[in-house]
């Protein structure tokens, strides 16, 4: 049967090491029938006696599911004796990279716009919890963005951010930065973060540790308390003295993000709510007026 | 919360993944015809009994060995067996059906160990021929093995039944 044959070589020309991980390496590659090039992870098989690694089959089931737009895609898995390959989609670009090469056309409000409608429309499906412009890919002449983070056991994402990884509490929800029980809204969180950030081009948050970025969070969205997040003070942080949790001189959400008209700002205030439970949802949130005349 | 006439049970945002799991779980099931091929009827009740046998355990988890029958379903109903063990055709049969067996239960328990699963059942595979045999079953099933199953659409009929409204059914999850 043909997809016996089908091996790395035969099908793909592989070019330079673009990454390295605990799991094995990432190239580039070429297809050498399309003439088009996508990303290559090989996973080394660890332990000789045990088959295909449970992890791998795992997590290469769950990306044959995820057939979406706005996701980078799994186009081929191929194997050998000594491991697998998995053959992503290829994008040169990501977010963070896009903001920093086209300042002008990265402001551009619609795309702003278009881009945060892609990103939510994917997000409910997964739980990705470490959505950031780094794991967001974008192609630059088709203006689609697509997410590179699936949230699985690490060894079957996608690859990105290959030159160096940053631990980034600036986009972590709070309830992930105090150690709650934590869904979904942890993403809705984070794409809150990306999408301030796409209008000012700097990030929201800065934290280069947890407490200074709930210091953050809770200076630009005030302190919470009971009643705006039941069940606050079980989750460890001691509310007792508000004004040490806070510092510098407190300003909203629209002096902070500048240029983004007042249909956005009520969103991403919603998208930015503290408490999770309360935090709008990915549905509730594409149809939000903020979408209304794209 | 708006009701749909034609599902009472359903709201309308709940409708779509119902309609998607009908869409999906024909990418799950075997061929058409492979229920009336009594030459694969009997290799299945050969697959069957070695499961039973191969799959007990404590605790036993009834749905790893319904897992594994619907690799085989699907494999059987599309594939020639590959020859892994060339010398013995029996053993190779074992084999193969040993591995959507053991693929089943990667699937389910992440502390699956391949090489204690033989050596408790004294089984003598080498973990090569395991491994190529794997490799050969998750290829032709194209890595498809989140099987969507009938306990997939539990989830729907199980309102139905008027059970009290605490014992909330298990929606099925994509993850």
């Amino acid at each position: 049967m043909d997809y016996l044959i089908d091996t790395m070589d035969n099908k793909y020309e592989q070019l330079e090491t673009i990454g390295r991980g605990n799991f094995g390496e990432v190239y580039k590659c070429r297809d050498r029938e399309k003439n088009t090039f996508a990303s290559m992870k090989r996973i080394l098989f660890r332990y000789q006696d045990d088959g295909v690694p449970g992890s791998v089959i795992r997590g290469v089931a769950l990306l044959k599911e995820l057939d979406h737009p706005n996701i980078i895609s799994l186009l081929d898995v191929l194997d050998d004796e000594k491991w697998v390959d998995l053959v992503f989609e290829y994008l040169e670009m990501d977010l963070w990279r896009f903001m920093g090469t086209y300042p002008r056309i990265g402001k551009d409000p619609n795309l702003t716009k278009s881009f945060l409608y892609q990103i939510l429309s994917d997000s409910y499906r997964i739980l990705h919890r470490n959505l950031k412009p780094r794991n967001i890919m974008v192609d630059v002449d088709k203006k689609i963005v697509k997410i590179a983070d699936y949230g699985l056991a690490r060894p079957v994402d996608a690859p990105v951010a290959f030159t160096y990884q940053v631990l980034s509490p600036g986009y972590k929800a709070p309830e992930l930065l105090i150690d709650a029980k934590y869904s979904t809204p942890v993403d809705i969180w984070s794409v809150g973060c990306i999408f301030a950030e796409m209008v000012t081009h700097h990030p929201l948050f800065n934290g280069q540790c947890e407490h200074t970025a709930i210091m953050e969070m809770f200076s630009l969205l005030g302190v919470p308390n009971v009643e705006t997040w039941p069940g606050v003070t079980s989750l460890g942080i001691n509310l007792s003295n508000p004004e040490a949790l806070v510092s510098g001189v407190r300003r909203s959400l629209s002096d902070v993000v500048k240029g983004l008209e007042p249909t956005g700002i009520d969103l991403l205030a919603q998208m930015l709510c503290l408490n999770p439970c309360r935090r709008i949802t990915a549905r509730d949130a594409l149809i939000h007026a903020y979408f209304r005349n794209a | 919360m708006e009701r749909l006439p034609y599902y009472p049970n359903l709201r309308l945002n709940e409708l779509q993944p119902f309609r998607k799991l009908f869409e999906i779980e024909s990418e799950y099931m075997a061929s058409q015809g492979y229920y009336q091929n009594e030459r694969l009827a009997a290799l299945r009740q050969f697959a069957v009994s070695y499961i039973e046998e191969i799959s007990k355990c404590n605790p036993f988890d009834a749905f790893v060995p319904f897992l594994a029958m619907s690799y085989f379903d699907r494999f059987v109903s599309s594939h020639n067996l590959p020859k892994i063990i060339t010398s013995n055709d029996e053993e190779n049969l074992k084999l193969f059906v040993l591995c959507c067996l053991t693929l089943a239960w990667k699937m389910r328990i992440r502390a699956f160990k391949v090489e204690m699963f033989l050596e408790e059942r004294k089984l003598k595979f080498d973990s090569k021929e395991v491994r190529k045999m794997e490799l050969y079953i998750l290829n032709a099933l194209e890595w498809r093995m989140r099987s969507l199953t009938a306990i997939g659409f539990s989830g729907y009929f199980v309102p139905l039944l008027g059970i009290p409204s605490m014992m909330q059914p298990v929606q099925p999850v994509y993850q």
